[in-house]
């Protein structure tokens, strides 16, 4: 049961995400747009790790965001 | 502060032989560092402060990171369960990483890290790709990870127990339109071993007493399988609003499931020295199968108990600001000082002792590069 309700919510989200799929041509001049440090996932790398470390001690979810850290987080 | 063990030295040695061999001339170099003061209204308090350098020289790259925690801990369920006095330790974790370019576009990454604590070591290693498809409209990420950690209980040698994770993931990015970015990303993490805490006991309490009749040691599975998407849209408002908002979906084989959604507004003051950020954040998650916050006595004692308040049913608001002051945003070199801070809630809805914990996070941060 647990293991189709997760099956079922990756779907969902594949699903939503599928209209996605066709990615805009980019002309010349949205190239610094793109590349703008505000665009970026992170714009500040140490401060969002620490942060990011806080909540995945905290909660019991981790992952999804390409982090990986360590530590038992036992406290 | 603690001296630096030999295997720091050398992980410092092997980057500065790294960084030597890499002439810095026309190379992109960045150094950062940010210090964060945690503290609840559980008596726990964090210090961490964190380094990193790297260099990209083109076709190779190098990155070093070292932080390090200073905890001090008198939790309730500490004090009540485990440790009568609470602890004081500290925790340091370096990684090493490179990358090289494989031609146009392509890259892969390799990076290592190392962890140490009194009771806890970790050492761990990830390789990591990245390519560019369709005149770079969408971008790849794909790599897998190996990490090998023993748990121990400080004074007793004979008590470590082993844990070996693997995890992989996946991740596209692909720009939707000239100024906005959609992510999706996939974890997959197997963790096998001892996922348990030696410091944990759980109260076993006979049917309507309130006073518990003896504790025993927290036992949980040694398997668990973790997998987490994530939906995340980047979005230029215009020349001096930014946005991000994303949507995780978190699930494992110890019946957890999560939902976890975080905002963030980006607004750049004129003259673009300034900028201010908004973040906001929310997660909810049920218990894992196993969790109970009242355990009863049985001729068959439960196999699996757990008094990990991180494993119940919660939900967590948190909420801050950031102001960054930015040098000369257009010249060739870049100074960036920022200061930061959130609140962050947390309501523990089948807890014995707690039922809800607020935490101040506090943040200076400081980088450069050229």
């Amino acid at each position: 049961m647990r293991r189709a309700k997760t099956t079922k919510g990756a779907l969902v989200l594949l699903i939503l995400a599928a209209p996605l799929g066709g990615c805009a041509p980019v002309p010349a001049w949205s190239r610094g747009t793109l590349a703008d440090r505000r665009m970026q996932p992170s714009q500040t790398p140490e401060r969002d790790g620490l942060r990011h470390h806080v909540f995945s001690v905290r909660e019991g979810a981790a992952g999804g965001d390409g982090a990986a850290g360590g530590g038992c987080g036992c406290d | 502060m603690a001296a630096t063990s030999p295997l720091q030295r050398r992980i410092l040695l092997a980057l500065l032989a790294v960084l030597a061999h890499v002439p810095l001339a026309d190379a992109a170099e960045r150094a950062g560092s940010a210090v964060l003061l945690y503290r609840d209204n559980d008596h726990v308090t964090v210090w961490k402060p964190v380094a990193s350098v790297s260099t990209d020289q083109g076709d190779l790259s190098a990155q070093a990171r070292w932080s390090t925690d200073f905890v001090s801990a008198a939790s309730v369920d500490l004090v009540t369960a485990a440790s009568p006095r609470g602890y004081t330790e500290q925790r340091q974790e370096s990684e090493l990483g490179t990358g090289w370019a494989l031609g146009e576009g392509r890259r892969i990454d390799l990076s290592g890290t190392v962890s140490r604590e009194p009771d806890f070591r970790s050492d761990a290693l990830d390789l990591a790709t990245v390519w560019e498809w369709l005149d770079r409209r969408v971008v790849t990420t794909a790599g897998v990870g190996v990490a090998q950690a023993s748990t121990g209980r400080t004074g007793d040698a004979t008590a470590w127990r082993d844990r070996v994770s693997r995890d992989g993931h996946v991740q596209v990015s692909l720009v939707a339109s000239p100024t906005s970015v959609v992510d999706l990303a996939w974890t997959l993490q197997d963790l096998q071993g001892y996922q348990a805490s030696m410091y944990r006991y759980v109260r076993l309490y006979r049917p309507g007493e309130a006073q518990h009749l003896t504790a025993v040691a927290e036992q949980v599975p040694d398997e668990r399988w973790r997998h987490a998407v994530l939906l995340r849209l980047r979005q230029r408002v215009s020349k001096a609003w930014f946005a991000q908002g994303d949507y995780r979906f978190y699930s494992d084989t110890w019946g957890m499931i999560a939902h976890t959604v975080s905002a963030r507004a980006i607004w750049t003051l004129p003259g673009g020295a300034w900028t201010l950020r908004g973040e906001g954040r929310g997660h909810s998650q049920n218990g894992a199968s196993f969790y109970s916050s009242r355990y009863q006595t049985q001729a068959d004692m439960p196999q699996w108990r757990t008094a990990d308040k991180e494993l119940g049913p919660m939900w967590t608001a948190a909420g801050g600001l950031h102001l960054e002051w930015t040098t000369h945003p257009t010249a060739s070199q870049t100074v960036r000082v920022g200061v930061g801070g959130d609140v962050l809630h947390m309501r523990l809805l089948d807890h014995p002792y707690l039922r809800e914990r607020t935490a101040l996070l506090a943040t200076v941060d400081l980088s450069w590069e050229r």
